[in-house]
């Protein structure tokens, strides 16, 4: 048996022990990474299997829900009389106060830390975005390939820390007319929470209703209760 | 519920019947929350998202038929994944659990940091890949159909047009990963 017809009896888990043990060893290089690819792709397969249960376990619990709804119902409610006592005090600050409230940096996947392994070889605007140094990160993004979109993505990060939102909304525009598929959720959020801050109550809703439709059930969640918010915000 | 309806939820288990499964998470749930509550002092919504992961991984292990019934009880095997969960989660000093982590840690345990990473991706890359290569990966992958299977189910005529289509989604999904690098 040739190594593809092999390959597809090992990753169905048809070979017995000792074909398995007889296989691996008769592996070159280039043959163990692709097996090596092929389990991971199965393992990956097997938590996205698990993370669409989730979304079927959750609603097993539609009473509970329906309590907990009604209790974060009563507490939005009390909420809103603060909100509308605070939006009464402080008219023109809620908008940006609201989007900054659910504005944190998108966590670093692209270089994270990993144990035992050297801090030298990692990217220093990672190291700085990181160490939360948004300044120094964003010099030295802006010193890399600019046609990348990951560190695009963290760019926009780094100005909206920086409190500098318009910027940040040209780099998210520049990456919708690339149709860049990276980061497609998170940047949708920072587009909502830009708009929020910009006083475009439309465009954030439009915004988070697209963030609604492709999230998994907490962000669906986290997308309602911020249009909620919204909703009671704005005149 | 009784030993009885036990066994019988068991037949409905591996048959996918989605009712088994609810009995089986309200069963073992009334059982988990107060004691990972009392053992470890998490609060109600901690306790219930450690319970959801862990139940999540037993759903995903019988579905894809990595289950052995008569090696363990579900309720045993549950409880076993959310008491580890729930120490890795001591261990980190989280307040606020997410639930997807949960599942990705658990799948992850034995691996390094730099395979986690890997898996990140590759599961962007997933949420990224269009039809009709999410489901030709997933039955070949996942359900470890047989290409003449996967041929038949696609109507592809032969195993041949299903190898070549395979191999072009792979690399497919391959360029969506490194897109996000």
């Amino acid at each position: 048996m040739n190594f593809e017809e092999n390959k597809d009896l090992f990753i169905r888990g048809a070979l017995n022990e000792e074909e398995t043990l007889k296989f691996l060893d008769s592996l070159d290089k280039a043959q163990k990474k692709e097996i090596e690819e092929a389990m991971e792709l199965s393992a990956a397969f097997q938590i996205k299997k698990a993370e669409s249960n989730l979304k079927k376990i959750q609603q097993y619990e539609s009473k509970k829900t329906k309590v907990v709804a009604f209790r974060a119902w009563a507490a939005a409610a009390a909420s809103l009389l603060l909100l509308a006592v605070f939006i009464w005090i402080s008219k023109d600050s809620g908008a940006e106060k609201l989007a900054n409230q659910h504005f944190s940096p998108y966590p670093n996947i692209a270089q994270p830390t990993m144990r035992n392994a050297s801090e030298a070889a990692k990217d220093p605007g990672f190291l700085a975005y990181d160490a939360k140094d948004y300044h120094s990160a964003l010099n030295a993004f802006n010193n890399k390939d600019s046609e990348l979109d990951t560190i695009a993505f963290y760019k926009v990060n780094c100005l909206l820390a920086l409190k500098e939102p318009q910027q940040a909304l040209a780099l998210l525009e520049m990456l919708n007319q690339k149709e860049s598929t990276a980061f497609i959720l998170p940047r949708k959020w920072l587009e909502a929470l830009i708009m929020l801050m910009n006083k475009e109550y439309d465009q954030a809703i439009i915004a988070l209703n697209q963030y609604f439709a492709s999230g998994n059930a907490i962000e669906k969640q986290k997308a309602k209760n911020l249009i909620k918010e919204i909703e009671q915000l704005r005149p | 519920m009784t030993e009885q309806e036990k066994a019988a939820t068991i037949e409905s288990l591996k048959r996918g019947d989605e009712k088994a499964f609810k009995a089986i998470y309200l069963d073992t749930k009334s059982q988990f929350i107060p004691w990972i509550k009392t053992q470890y002092g998490l609060n109600e919504d901690n306790a219930l998202d450690l319970y959801q992961s862990a139940f999540s991984v037993f759903y995903e292990k019988v579905e894809g038929g990595s289950f052995n019934f008569s090696q363990s009880a579900p309720a045993t095997y549950i409880i076993a994944i959310g008491k580890n969960l729930a120490l890795k989660t001591l261990k980190q000093n989280s307040k606020v659990l997410d639930p997807k982590e949960l599942i990705f840690q658990h799948y992850t345990q034995e691996d390094g940091e730099e395979k986690k990473v890997l898996l990140k991706k590759m599961l962007l890359g997933l949420e990224q890949l269009k039809e009709p290569c999410k489901t030709l990966l997933e039955m070949y992958y996942y359900k470890k159909m047989s290409l003449k299977e996967i041929g038949n189910k696609m109507n592809h005529g032969n195993a041949n047009v299903t190898k070549t289509q395979k191999s072009r989604c792979l690399n497919y999904l391959k360029k969506l990963i490194k897109k996000d690098k």
